[in-house]
């Protein structure tokens, strides 16, 4: 029954708010569970069909209908004096109610954000509502877990608990307490985080902010620029740098990002899923650093590199199917279409001879495919790789004399040990290095953006 | 077909595509929930009809036909596009099948909805109006009217929950007779 008002909720917005992605992928999930919202949709779209039918009369009608409405308007001034007194009982109940925090909540508000939650949460306060929406003005307290707000503007934000924040709207949230990681792409740019302390505009992509419990805040830049505001003035951060303000709003001296602050959230929007522990994640570099210089021997490596973008073309790519995969069991190629929201990470190991690496990781969505040959890896360098790291060979300009391939058709038994498997769950990858010297061996990974739902 | 059968066949097309059409629009709708979408697809398979036209076997549901057009128009417009809402043909077949089994409901709730539109207000059916004739958008009355847009996107909401209250009781009642 609750999937039901809820869809009904969803099918009575307006069409600009319903036909979103993020209405349309809700709207999907409860029709798809669940028969009777199927039977509800199906009459709802044969409803407004009908409507659209029943009104899709002269055009010419255009006149009328804007002096009837106007009309409306006046007669509804006309009742203007009757109403304020109204106006002022409602107002005097509405204050009561909403000091009593029980004001009742407005149907079909819209939806300032969808929480994707891969793990279970301890809420410590209100429940959200059911299916992950988020309406403006929700406070949301989890004590235990991790979550991601997607919020309509197209920003994304990772939180780790304890983490106490408010949802203002799709553009602005209000972080009482807590870690908050913020992705925000191009279009969301003005996407705001506020604290009691300090007020953060992004005017760029990636950022983070930390408000300790005695209202302390911290910003840190990872990539891109903010404008941090408070009560004694506004400054502008750049990628790499980091702003502490005390809880009276006074800020301190501007200081080194700390990427590793941040690492939890970064996994999160990653689709890293916790306990990954055999694989070393690296930090999120905050200056300019070569790919050779942040692998160190003795463990396999994995650098996230791009959280949440639109690939811009379709990419042909290693599939994501189950099975093992070597030198002589290539796995076959898979396109991503052009337009899907992806994640990137680059797993690599190796560099120069040491004993075999081994480790598996697990992502909280599905893997669609995999970059492997030097070609794959080359091409999508500059596009779906970190922004500060220096591969290899930029441009396919050969600059290195190691060899990024993981798989080398024909040669010797030591390259050919190269392995790895994906899991039948299409979450999970197994890697396995056994490289000779002078061999970096690389595997960029992409991940769906999305956590697929319960 | 000869020029002149194409041209007896094209009153006839015609004749059967007006009939069919809304059933086609209900459909399409139904699949993609975009109005523009939904326009969009709606043309495409009236042209697409009329050119297989020679293909149709006159003792079938023209409606039908035209639906399966319309499905396989879908299926190729979401591969496409990842963030509609019908991604999976497993779920676009769930839903004609069961508009296919709800088609009498839908009739029915149809002729309710003619019903309720006669009781509602001149003022509520002008909202209505303004929503769903072509051309026109809420914003623009809005805009012209000089009424703010969230008041008559709410003033919508009312009369769409309103209507489809009406619609629900009165074919309770029918059921019930």
């Amino acid at each position: 029954m609750k999937d039901r008002d809820a869809l009904l909720n969803l099918l009575q917005l307006p069409r600009e708010a319903r036909e979103t992605p993020i209405v349309f992928s809700t709207i999907r999930q409860l029709i798809a569970r669940d028969d009777e919202a199927l039977r509800l949709y199906i009459r709802w779209a044969a409803f407004e069909a009908s409507l659209s039918r029943a009104f899709s009369g002269d055009p010419s009608e255009r006149s009328q209908i804007v002096s009837a409405v106007r009309r409306q308007r006046n007669q509804a001034f006309g009742q203007w004096i009757g109403l304020m007194l109204t106006l002022l009982l409602i107002s005097v109940t509405g204050f009561y109610l909403w000091s009593r925090g029980s004001f009742p909540k407005e149907a079909g508000v819209p939806i300032a954000a969808q929480l994707d939650t891969p793990e279970q949460i301890l809420w410590g306060g209100k429940e959200p509502e059911q299916l992950g929406i988020v309406r403006p003005g929700t406070r949301l307290n989890a004590l235990t877990g991790r979550f991601l707000l997607r919020l309509d503007s197209g920003a994304v934000a990772a939180c780790t608990a304890p983490v106490d924040l408010e949802v203002v709207d799709g553009w602005e949230l209000f972080v009482h307490r807590g870690d908050v990681c913020v992705q925000v792409p191009q279009q969301a740019r003005g996407f705001r985080v506020n604290t009691e302390a300090v007020k953060v505009v992004d005017l760029g992509t990636l950022f983070g902010v930390r408000v300790d419990d005695e209202g302390r805040a911290e910003v840190h830049v990872l990539e891109g620029r903010v404008q941090s505001t408070t009560r004694f003035g506004s400054q502008d951060l750049t990628t790499g740098f980091a702003q502490k303000v005390d809880n009276s709003g006074r800020p301190e001296k501007i200081i080194p990002a700390v990427g590793e602050m941040f690492s939890t959230q970064l996994s999160s929007l990653a689709g890293i899923a916790p306990g990954t522990d055999s694989i070393r994640i690296l930090p999120h570099p905050v200056s300019p650093v070569r790919i050779e210089d942040l692998n160190q021997e003795g463990t396999i490596h994995l650098l996230m590199e791009r959280a949440q973008i639109t690939l811009d073309t379709t990419l042909e790519i290693a599939s994501s199917l189950p099975g093992t995969y070597d030198a002589q069991h290539l796995p076959k190629l898979t396109k991503i279409p052009k337009d899907a929201l992806v994640s990137t990470c680059l797993i690599m190991g190796g560099k120069t001879s040491s004993a075999p690496l081994g480790g598996t990781i697990t992502f909280d969505r599905p893997i669609l495919g995999i970059a492997l040959s030097s070609s794959q890896l080359d091409m999508t360098d500059r596009r779906y790789g970190h922004r500060l790291v220096q591969y290899l060979n930029p441009e396919g300009v050969k600059q290195s004399s190691l060899s990024r391939v993981f798989f080398t058709e024909g040669t010797a038994a030591a390259t050919t040990a190269n392995r790895f498997t994906i899991h039948p769950d299409g979450r999970t990858l197994t890697v396995h290095i056994d490289s000779a010297s002078g061999e970096f061996p690389q595997l960029r990974v992409f991940i769906a953006a999305r956590h697929e739902g319960p | 077909m000869e020029p002149t059968a194409r041209q007896s066949g094209h009153g006839e097309f015609i004749r059967l595509w007006t009939a069919a059409s809304h059933r086609v629009h209900t459909y399409l709708l139904t699949m993609v929930l975009s109005w523009a979408d939904a326009e969009d697809l709606l043309q495409e398979v009236g042209v697409t009809a009329w050119e297989k036209f020679d293909e149709y076997d006159r003792q079938r549901d023209f409606a039908a036909w035209a639906c399966g057009i319309a499905r396989n128009k879908v299926l190729s417009f979401n591969q496409l596009v990842w963030h509609r809402l019908v991604q999976s043909s497993d779920l676009l077949d769930r839903i004609a099948q069961e508009i296919e089994v709800e088609s009498q409901v839908l009739e029915q709730q149809n002729e309710a909805l003619f019903f309720c539109l006669q009781r509602l207000n001149e003022g509520d059916r002008r909202i209505l109006q303004a929503r769903y004739t072509p051309g026109m958008s809420l914003k623009k009355i809005a805009q012209e009217a000089g009424r703010p847009l969230q008041g008559l996107y709410k003033s919508l909401q009312r009369i769409h929950a309103q209507v489809f209250d009406c619609v629900t009781r009165r074919m309770a009642m029918g059921r019930d007779r």
